[in-house]
């Protein structure tokens, strides 16, 4: 890695070049009426933050699930092949855990593996979250941070969306006030001129 | 595929006989190896990633330009504007490193999985006679290999990486958001 990043003209570029993330900032970007300029870049950067919470929690449960597997799986007794195995225990842990179909034999093969180690599914899980909890606290802090990212860019937006009235308030506001004082000044010479 | 174990000793044994960089342009690159990401460094004086480009200063973009512009007209001050335009840059910046640092390790700089007695087969096997090694320093090196093995196939540690050089960048977002917000308050 160097010095610095290289800089991407905000215009034309694209944080990642996956298909499913220009899909999800476009997505954005037109419920937001499709800003563009200043306005549009700070949309594009709250939908990246709204990715990463996304991102965050589907990688945050595969964590667990990796840690599961790694509870069923000793590494002794697979040392050729491991990951593989690891890999195995993995789907059928994710997709039994997910609801979704297995296989009968990758069923049986996930069954005895609980029971060779004393587990059932629950317990499995609760195993995995206990040996992952540092791990898992720092993911919060991170979707959490993403959860500030936003709020803090969405109150840039409304100053930079709300700068023109603003500012026309701030000028009528000025006005009102130098008509007060040449108003007073005004009273002041009547006031003299009467005396 | 990983990296044997043979090939990340040879590796480190021939960067042992290395003298480093003579010539003032490598060691004006390797000044730079440490670097990571750069969001430390300002934007004014920042520079592109690779050395073999020219520096980029954001202040000369044509974007840098547009989006001042655009701030200008919308009430913002001059340098209120420039100020806003460059923290947008920056956050920008926290971004992409943000991009770059979340990807998987390659296969090619894993150690394969491995026993710890094949790996002290390896070691016995590479070290040659005379080589003055004592056997307190053989063990240190089949640990450290072997510490290595297990880190580089854990496949949970291999996902948790990952979300560890997020954490790292975590102070960087919070500065470059928190200054985002701050700028683009108008000024009375």
């Amino acid at each position: 890695m160097t010095a610095s990043k290289d800089i991407k003209l905000p215009q034309q570029a694209s944080y990642s070049e996956l298909p499913e993330y220009i899909e999800h900032v476009n997505n954005i970007v037109a419920s937001y009426d499709s800003p563009v300029g200043v306005l549009g870049e700070l949309v594009r950067q709250v939908a990246d933050s709204i990715w990463w919470v996304k991102t965050y929690q589907k990688d945050k449960d595969h964590l667990i699930v990796m840690r599961m597997a790694n509870c069923l799986v000793d590494r002794r007794d697979f040392l050729v092949g491991l990951e593989k195995t690891s890999l195995r225990v993995f789907e059928a842990l994710f997709k039994s855990w997910s609801g979704e179909i297995i296989e009968p034999e990758d069923q049986a093969y996930l069954d005895s593996a609980l029971r060779s180690k004393g587990y059932n599914l629950a317990s499995v899980r609760a195993e995995a979250v206990r040996k992952t909890i540092k791990e898992l606290e720092v993911i919060d802090r991170l979707i959490e941070r993403q959860f500030k990212n936003m709020r803090l860019l969405m109150q840039a937006y409304e100053s930079v969306r709300f700068a023109p009235q603003l500012l026309k308030k701030m000028s009528l506001e000025i006005t009102q006030l130098e008509q007060r004082v040449e108003q007073s000044y005004e009273d002041q010479r009547r006031e003299v001129s009467r005396q | 595929m990983k990296i044997s174990v043979e090939k990340l000793v040879a590796n480190r044994a021939n960067a042992q006989k290395s003298t480093g960089p003579l010539a003032s342009e490598g060691k004006l690159r390797s000044a730079k190896n440490s670097a990571k990401h750069g969001l430390s460094v300002s934007l004014a004086s920042a520079s592109t990633a690779s050395s073999d480009s020219p520096p980029v200063n954001v202040h000369l973009t044509p974007e840098f330009h547009s989006y001042a512009q655009e701030l200008i007209n919308s009430g913002y001050s001059h340098d209120q504007s420039h100020a806003l335009a460059e923290a947008l840059f920056s956050s920008r910046q926290v971004i992409e490193a943000k991009h770059k640092a979340y990807t998987d390790r390659l296969n090619e700089d894993r150690l394969g999985n491995i026993s710890i007695e094949a790996v002290g087969e390896f070691v016995r096997e590479f070290d040659h006679p005379g080589s003055g090694v004592t056997q307190a320093e053989r063990r240190a090196v089949v640990a450290l290999l072997a510490k290595q093995v297990t880190k580089d196939n854990n496949l949970p540690g291999l996902l948790y990486e990952k979300f560890e050089a997020h954490r790292t960048l975590m102070r960087y977002e919070q500065r470059a958001f928190n200054q985002l917000r701050k700028i683009s308050q108008m000024k009375k």
